[in-house]
């Protein structure tokens, strides 16, 4: 696997994070949680 | 997924892939937690309207399954814009984004039925029930993808096959994806021999039947000749590739000379 596709997943990976983070914080804002 | 195969991946690309991806991970969180409180308060709620509800909905539930539901449609639209260009197992958002949605809910009933159970109350079957069934919806096409990326990451060392791009249909797809790359050496060795057998069985043609001669008299390279014509038509057909060709070739060279 080259080293741009190992990025590629690397920045996915992190967009999930990324994304469930956020909906922690979003539900957290709505009230929730 | 070898490097021969990979295709380059635009930065645009990614970064818009990693939008969609991302706001689909945050709207299927947010449903994920909204479900999750109201399973909390027994399952089901309501709000609004002339009547008064039995139960109210836990706070922010209602928005955030909106939100949810609206949002994933919106960023699933946005990677899958960006996932034929991405391609890889992150071209098929559709099937992760299923997979991530199903099996996170079902995670919430079977939570749910089993192990948040009021004291003193059973096992919930129904709980167990929805939760296996949305464990399989979700579950089955996750194997079956990641299946098919295995797959795909086996045959990609033995040919140039596009990167898979994912489940959405792409004019810029090309319709032909496989061709021939790498050299195989038994294949080549294959290659030489069958130059071999043929170059000797035209030197023997010719001995037998001077009927129809390939030369000219006083042409002692006929056979060579005809031998790497049909070579050179066998690479022009693109049944030999350059290092194929220049093996055949060489050998046949090579064993043409000690006979004249």
């Amino acid at each position: 696997m080259s080293a741009a596709r190992v990025l590629v997943h690397a920045v996915m990976v992190a967009a999930v994070v990324a994304g469930v983070l956020l909906g922690r914080l979003v539900f957290g804002a709505l009230g929730g949680g | 997924m070898s490097g021969s195969t990979e295709r380059r991946v635009g930065g645009r690309a990614v970064v818009g892939e990693a939008v969609g991806i991302g706001g689909m991970a945050m709207s299927i969180t947010l449903m994920f937690l909204a479900t999750r409180a109201v399973m909390g308060v027994g399952g089901s709620c309501a709000d609004g309207g002339p009547y008064v509800s039995a139960q109210r909905c836990p706070d922010g539930a209602t928005a955030a399954i909106l939100i949810g539901v609206f949002g994933l449609f919106l960023f699933g639209g946005v990677a899958i814009a960006f996932a034929d260009r991405v391609g890889g197992i992150w071209g098929s958002t559709p099937i992760l984004a299923w997979a991530a949605l199903f099996i996170s809910l079902g995670w919430n009933f079977l939570d749910g039925g089993v192990f948040s159970v009021p004291e003193g109350s059973g096992i919930d079957p129904t709980g167990v029930l929805l939760g296996l069934l949305f464990w399989a919806m979700g579950g089955v096409p996750l194997v079956g993808l990641l299946l098919a990326a295995r797959s795909s990451s086996r045959t990609a060392g033995r040919t140039v096959a596009q990167p898979r791009a994912g489940l959405m249909p792409s004019a810029a797809r090309p319709t032909s994806q496989v061709t021939p790359q790498r050299t195989d050496p038994r294949r080549a060795d294959a290659l030489r021999s069958i130059a071999t057998d043929l170059g000797a069985a035209v030197d023997r043609a010719a001995a037998v039947t001077p009927v129809h001669p390939v030369a000219a008299p006083g042409d002692t390279h006929g056979s060579i000749v005809d031998r790497l014509e049909r070579l050179a038509d066998l690479r022009e057909r693109g049944l030999l590739d350059a290092d194929e060709f220049e093996a055949a070739k060489a050998a046949a060279i090579r064993e043409e000379g000690p006979a004249r």
